[in-house]
Order: C-alpha cells, then structure tokens, then sequence
C-alpha cells in the first residue's frame, strides 16, 4: 500500500499548473497590476482586466449597480465599440461581474495583443452612461435574471447566499439586483462608482498565451499608464462566524423536483491552509463519480438523483454548499443522510487511499481548469483579484499537503448545524 | 477553489480566434487488420490525454419502436464488464485522476476520457473494456432506464432542446432525424435487456470504431496501446443502413408549444448542405455574417436597434445527412412579432443585398472594414478557440474520420467488407476528401460574396418557426 501510495504522490505531484516559472508581474507607476503566464506553445493570447470591485460594493440601496456597470462599459458607445475592434480580428471578448471583482477579458492572435489592451482599456476607461443606454442595458439584465431563474440550481445557490448572508453581509445580495434596484440606479451612481473603483490602483492586466513579458509591459503601459490612481475608500465588513447561521428556508418553485442545499460559511482566501483542506473534502464528498455522496447517497441508498458540492474561494468568507436533488418523501431521509456524512467526516479518519485518490482528482481537475491560454488567464486573474497571482501557482502544493487530521479541522466546523435551503415544487400535494 | 469552471461558465468562457497554424504535429492515421481505426495528435506541451471514441452508429440504425437504444446502450458500458463492476471502473479511472463520459449524436455514439498522460493506458484499457465486454445486468438495465426516461423527460421541459426537437420534428417529419438521441419514454420503456445485447453484438464492431488521442501521449505509445486494447476485437459486418430520405419542405410553416418558462424561445430552422458538400462553407460563412459575435447583423439590430433579445446565436451542426441552419432568439413574449420579423429581415436583405463594400472600398478586400472577411476571421477563429482543448481536437478528427470522404445522406461511414489477414496500414495524414482544420480554413476562405447571396436566398425559400412559450399568454 505505502508503495502505491509513494507512486501515486510522485506522479500526481510532477505535472506543474501555472508553473511559477513562466509567470512575472509588475506595478506600473499608477499602481496598475500586471500578471504575464508565458506560454510559447500556446496558440493565443488571452487577457483580461480585473476591477477589484464587484457586486459587495454596490452602493446600500442599489443592488445590480457593479453588474450595469460592466454592461455598459463592454458594449461601449454608439460609433466606438471596442467589442468589434476585437471580433473584427477572430478574436472574442466578454464581460463578467462577480462579488468580489469585475472582468473584462479577450483572446486574440498574438500579433493583435496590442489591439486587444487597447480594446479592453476602452472599455474600463468609458465613463459616459446616457439615460437610453443605462435603460436598454436594464431591461436586458432584467432578461438575463428571469434566464437565470430557469435554472434551478442558480436559483438555489442564490438563495444560499441570502439565507446565510442575508442584509448583514454584501455577499447576501444578487449579483443582477432586482427590478427596483436597478430602477433606482442613475447616471449619476454609475459615475460616482466608475470615479471611486475603476482607478488603475484597483486594477490588474492579466495576459496568457503566446506572449513575452515585456512585449505586455510595454503594451499595457500604452493602453494604461495614462490612468491616474486616486486613493480608495476603506471596506468595512462584518466577519461571518463559522459554520454560520443555521436554521431552515422552505421556498416554492416551478421545478419538478425538489433541490435542496446545507449552506455553512467558508474560509476566506487569506486561509489557504482551510480552503485547500475544503476543496479536498468537497472531492471526497462531491465528485460526481466516486464522492461519498454519489457511492452512498445515489447508488446504495437511492436517496437522491444527484448530489454534488459548491464551494468558490472569494476574498471574504464564502459559502460551502452540499446540494442535492431528489423526490419530495425524501426530503428527510436526504437531510438526515448528509448529515451523518458529515459527521463522519468530522469523527473518524478518512482512510489514505481515499484520501489520496480525492488529491489526486483535485489535482487533475486542476489541470483540466486550466488547459488554455484562456482558462490560464481566468484563474491568474481571478486569484490576483482577490488576493495574489501566487496563490494559483502554490495551489497544488497546498492540496498534496493536506493530511486527515485537517480534513477532520474543516469537518468539524462543517458538522455544525447548517444553513438548510429546500426548494420545493409549488404545486405538490400537502 | 476547485469551481473555476463554474466561473468560466458563468462569463461565457472565451471564444474565437484564427490560430489554425499554430497548431502541435499533423495527426498520425493508422487503420488495424480488423479494420479498427486511430489517429492521433501528440502535443509534447502537455501533460492531459484525450481519449475519444465513436462509434459510426446513426439514429438511423435504430427501430423505431426502439428509439433511445443507442443512448441506453451507451449509459450501461461504463456499468460493468466481465471482467469490472461499474464500481471498480469508476475507481480505477478515479485513482489516476481521470474522468469519463458517453454522449449521442444523431450519426454516431461517442465515449471519452480526459486523464493525466500518465494513466492513459489505464483510461483506454477501460473504455476498451466498455465498449467490448458490457454485461448489461438486468439490476443495471433497469436502474439506467429509470435515468434515460428522466433525460428524454428533462429535454421536453428544457426550453431549448423542447423547441428544437419540434423543429427537428416539422423539418424532418419521416426520417429518423426527426427523433430525439434519448428517445421517448415510451419507447425507452419498450426496450429490453435482450433488445439491449443484440444491438450492442450487432453495431459494436471494430469497423464502425474509430479512436481519436490528442495530447501528451507519444504517437507510438498511444499505438502500442490500442493495438493491444483493440487489435484482438474480431470484425463482422453490422446491418446495412436503411436509406431514407428527407421529405421536401413544400412551404414555410410554424410550429408552437407551451412550457412554465418566463420567455419566448424562438428557432428558425432551414434545410441546409450535409458537411462537405456544396454550399456547406457559404451557409457557415452567412451563420458568421448574421450571429457571429455581439457585433454581428443580428444582434446590433435585435439588442442594439430594437433593444429586443437579450440572447441570438445561431447553430449549423456538422451532420452526415441533410443540415439544418437554426437561428435561435430568446425574447420576452411581447416583442416576439418584432424579433421574427428582423430575423427575416436579416437575411432578405442579405438575399437582395450583395455583401461586397462599394466598388472603392473592394480593392482592399483584406481591410477590416470589409464586413465579408470579418465574418471569415471570426468563423475561423471562433472554430480554432473550439478547437483548443485536447477532448475538443479528439472529437473532431474522429468525426471528421467517421464522416469520410463522401459527405453524403449514408453517412459516408462505410469502410468497406472486413478484410481478415490485411496487415495494418497507415493512412495519409488527413483522410482524402474529408474534412480537416486546414481543409476548413481553405472551404471558409474561397467563399464569394455571390455565394453568401445564394446561400441566403436558399434558406428563404422554406422554413420552419419553432416557438415555445408559457402557456398564461
């Protein structure tokens, strides 16, 4: 066994993802971050730039603001649209908005880097918001939320998020705001926001693929360097205790099944130790094909049609979910069932071998994440947003380190009682 | 943070870029005595092995009274063999960090792993093992017909795939097209274990396999393995294909359902080219001009001039028999009449209107302003980011092997009578006549402004609208 195990490790460990090596970073004088992953093989450049602000920073009040925002500044302004400078090359771009951070982001062929930068500072840089536009792009993310709420398990983990975040927390919000929020956004919020975030001391250039360093650096000093920093306003945010809050939320729905979540509060990003440990653990209970869920839950107990686990790191505390969907009479059975997975977890040892298979699923999903100049770019990007680009690289050694006593640390914490969110058909018969 | 696919999804994942020509070593093909065929593409940059393998198997070969048995038959390879239970097969592609999965097509069946290079022989061993020794337990059979009812019932009330397969049903009416890859529940129900073992003895057959490794894996390794996985696999020839065909669309005509959605989910469908054959490259190249991109014809005048749809893409699926263009917007359902009507409109004018810039402008046919060859970059880099992962550059050269030569309503997947006691051969890199990246590229850049004109007016002459919206309207 401990042959095995030695082998196992060994190869599991050689593959290195986003290898410190290849990457190098800078400050430009406005305080403007720059991450550049070299990759002579690869057939592109993918770049994006990161907006340390999202929607936790949507002014009380004006839920959906960071989101319009980015709408508004992707689609840029009529006769200057700094999407078609890149589709018109082959290249592709899009926009996203998240809690902690806004991307914009592009692939192009090497040759059109420059372009590209150019693009994406236009788009960072567009601060004229006229009343048509702020009331098209409304109507249109309004279109977005009601796509989104077809989607059950969106809706679940957005209801997670409230239920354990709710009005104490900025995570508690949704990303799109509602209807009366955005009706309640002006001009003259999205300017104050673009004024006080979009300063390039709160930003980052993020580039993988086929480039060099310093051909970026120059690059982005062009497209850049002309910003001027301003200081930024203090983030005052309350520390969410572990597990969480607990209790029960029973929502209605249009879905035929019933979807159903264990909500507790995660490590922050500044515990890496923790988040590594949670992902593991998330591994042994989730992966969709050997997890404890899937082996227990759906083959022996034939509890649920699916079950799995969320967690996303995030600058503050975020939210670890085991979800599950089955059949309204086994509502308590699946409840009951997750608990006592947890609770095992957090009482005996998980045997080496599983342990070792769960690192070694992690690992490799890892490298599946992250296999293009693009997805290279996302991750690179999203860990300088809410920390640094370092993490992304230490990521794997984290993983390899965890031992059973820290999956035991992390159970415990999860063994508590949870946030339970079940999302039941409306019209089932009492 | 193991969700950054999750976060990829989210954004919408990068698209589009022409990077054809950078891509790692041209394929290697080779064909085995028993007819089994492999290509392969090293990429000595990369630690991932794909391992992709279809089976030229069309919705075509199944009874219709037993529609679904492909997708059946699929689901239960990976639920134990003789030699495995479906549980010790997870475990062991688990314990080399790889994943695997099954999906269906209308002219084939495909199975694929994703795996760390180092545990390739495992994976392909495996699928191997999958593809040529299932058990089908009666315990499994049924437990996977309970879960491929529940597909074929999920796809009716996703909004998509309800509204789609309605197209599919008023476009194709009589040919198997018509039906959906998960079949009915009905039909579903209808298949037994023994109907099971029978179609499986029947089709799965080296001669109808192809396998596709791209990666970290050195073509000679990835040889040796199959040859050992694969090369004892004996050949029979599998039923002949029925031949059937496409009744004409004598007019226009629309199609309306209604689901619990909150909004309207529109596709134009129209007839259009199998892949390869005349007018293929045009009707790719006027998809590219109408959706190609947010600042394409349809959404600018959608989203940007009516503030209509929020979502516009448009789909051509790469088929052995006759194609279909979809055009696929998703509306609120009052300003449905408004979005029909400036799809039509998109391509009448494209019909009537030559593309080409005015005769001052046409001399620089190369410059961005020309809205013909920006159309073109973006098809082609669209289908180069398409084509960037290593599962997604497996799929492709085994379907595009599949396919053939002949791109015509058999499926052109025919390779001929077994041949016993033939040694192995290997094959020019790219099959004559198929498909390719590069033959692609060649296709996509020698289409005219005439042609895109044509390709237009033919969609126009008959289609047919599939909407689906809830039902309070």
């Amino acid at each position: 066994m401990l042959c095995l195990l030695l082998s196992l490790l060994a190869s599991g460990a050689s593959g290195a993802v986003l290898d410190s090596r290849t990457i190098h970073s800078a400050t430009l004088a406005n305080g403007l971050r720059l991450v550049v992953s070299e990759d002579e093989a690869a057939p592109v450049v993918s770049v994006e730039v990161i907006v340390r602000a999202g929607s936790a920073d949507d002014p009380p009040g004006l839920a959906g603001l960071a989101h319009l925002l980015e709408h508004l500044c992707w689609m840029g302004a009529e006769g200057a649209d700094p999407r078609a400078a890149i589709e018109e090359v082959g290249g592709a771009t899009n926009a996203g908005t998240l809690r902690d951070f806004t991307r914009f982001y592009a692939t192009v062929q090497p040759a059109d880097l420059g372009r590209a930068l150019q693009a994406l500072a236009a788009m960072v840089r567009h601060e004229d918001f006229p009343d048509a536009s702020v009331s098209r792009e409304r109507t249109m993310i309004l279109q977005e939320a009601a796509t989104r709420r077809d989607e059950p398990r969106a809706v679940l983990n957005d209801l997670a998020f409230q239920a354990i975040y709710g009005d104490s927390h900025p995570y508690g919000h949704h990303i799109e705001g509602s209807e009366e929020s955005l009706a309640a956004i002006t001009a003259a919020n999205l300017s104050s926001f673009h004024r006080t975030w979009y300063v390039p001391n709160n930003m980052a250039v993020v580039a993988a693929g086929k480039v060099k360093f310093e051909a970026v650096l120059k690059e982005a000093e062009a497209a850049f360097g002309g910003l001027s920093p301003a200081a930024l306003p203090p983030r005052t945010r309350p520390v969410m205790a572990r597990p969480g809050p607990g209790g029960e939320r029973a929502e209605g729905s249009s879905f035929r099944e019933v979807y159903l979540v264990a909500a507790f509060v995660a490590p922050a990003v500044s515990e890496p130790a923790a988040v590594a440990a949670s992902d593991v653990m998330a591994t042994l209970l989730g992966q969709s094909q050997v997890g404890r869920l899937r082996r227990d839950l759906q083959e022996r107990d034939g509890l649920v049609k699916a079950a799995g686990v969320d967690f996303l790191t995030q600058r503050e505390q975020g939210l670890f979910g085991i979800w599950a969907i089955c059949d309204p009479d086994k509502i308590e059975g699946v409840r009951q069932a997750i608990e006592a997975e947890l609770a095992r977890l957090a009482s005996s040892p998980v045997p080496p071998d599983e342990l070792v298979v769960a690192k070694r699923l992690l690992a490799a999903e890892y490298a599946f994440a992250n296999e293009t100049a693009g997805d290279r770019a996302t991750t690179l990007g999203f860990y300088e947003a809410i920390d640094s680009y370092r993490f992304a690289s230490q990521y794997l050694s984290l993983v390899w380190s965890v031992t059973p006593g820290d999956i035991r640390n992390v159970a415990a914490w999860y063994a508590g009682a949870p946030m339970w969110v079940v999302m039941q058909p409306s019209g089932v018969a009492q | 943070m193991r969700w950054l696919l999750t976060l990829a999804l989210l954004g919408v994942a990068g698209m589009g870029t022409p990077a054809l020509r950078g891509w790692a070593e041209e394929p290697a093909r080779v064909t085995l005595p028993n007819d089994f065929r492999l290509i392969t593409r090293a990429d000595p940059g990369t630690d991932i092995a794909a391992i992709d393998l279809l089976l030229d198997l069309s919705v075509l070969d199944e009874p219709p009274a037993k529609s679904g048995i492909r997708y059946l038959v699929q689901r239960l390879l990976m639920r134990g063999t003789v030699h495995e239970t479906g549980g010790k097969m997870a475990q062991q592609l688990a314990s080399v960090g790889g994943a695997a999965d099954i999906s269906v097509g209308l002219d084939y069946v495909e199975i694929y792993a994703l795996v760390p290079a180092d545990g390739f022989e495992l994976a392909l061993n495996l699928m191997a093992d999958a593809v040529r020794n299932p058990t089908f337990s009666a315990d499994e059979v049924a437990k996977q017909k309970d879960q491929a009812k529940e597909a074929a019932r999920s796809a009716l009330e996703d909004p998509f795939q309800a509204t789609y397969l309605a197209l599919r049903e008023e476009l194709y009416q009589t040919h198997p097209y018509a039906r959906s890859v998960f079949g009915e529940e009905s039909s579903l129900e209808a298949i037994t274990r023994e109907d099971i073992r029978s179609f499986h003895e029947a089709y799965y057959r080296p001669s109808r396999a192809v396998v596709a490794v791209c990666g970290g894996v050195a073509p000679t390794r990835a040889l040796r393995a199959i040859r050992a996985a694969f090369g004892d696999w004996a050949d029979r020839p599998a039923p002949p294909r029925p031949e059937i065909p496409v009744p004409p669309l004598a007019s226009s005509s629309a199609v309306a359902r209604e689901l619990p959605t909150e909004r309207a989910h529109l596709i134009f469908g129209f007839p259009a080219p199998a892949a390869g054959e005349a007018g293929y490259y045009e009707m790719q190249v006027l998809q590219s001009l109408i959706s190609g991109g947010a600042t394409s014809r349809l959404p600018r005048a959608l989203r940007e001039d009516l503030g209509l749809a929020y979502e516009v893409s448009s789909f051509y699926p790469t088929l052995a028999g006759p194609s279909h263009v979809g055009i696929y917007v998703v509306t609120e359902p009052f300003a449905m009449e408004g979005a029909k009507a400036a799809v039509l409109e998109a391509l009448n004018k494209l019909a009537q209107q030559p593309i080409a810039p005015p005769a001052a402008a046409s001399a620089t046919a190369a410059d961005a302003g020309d809205e013909l060859a920006k159309a073109k970059r973006y098809l082609l880099g669209s289908y180069a980011l398409a084509h960037q992962r290593m599962k997604d550059q497996a799929y492709a050269l085994a379907w595009y092997e599949i396919l053939g030569p002949t791109a015509g309503p058999d499926g052109g997947g025919g390779v001929g009578a077994p041949s016993s006691g033939r040694p192995e051969q290997a094959n020019p890199a790219v099959r004559p006549g198929g498909l390719s990246d590069a033959r692609y590229a060649a296709g996509v850049e020698a289409v005219t402004p005439a042609g895109v004109q044509a390709a237009a007016a033919s969609l126009l002459r008959s289609f047919v609208l599939s909407v689906t919206m809830p039902a309070d309207l």
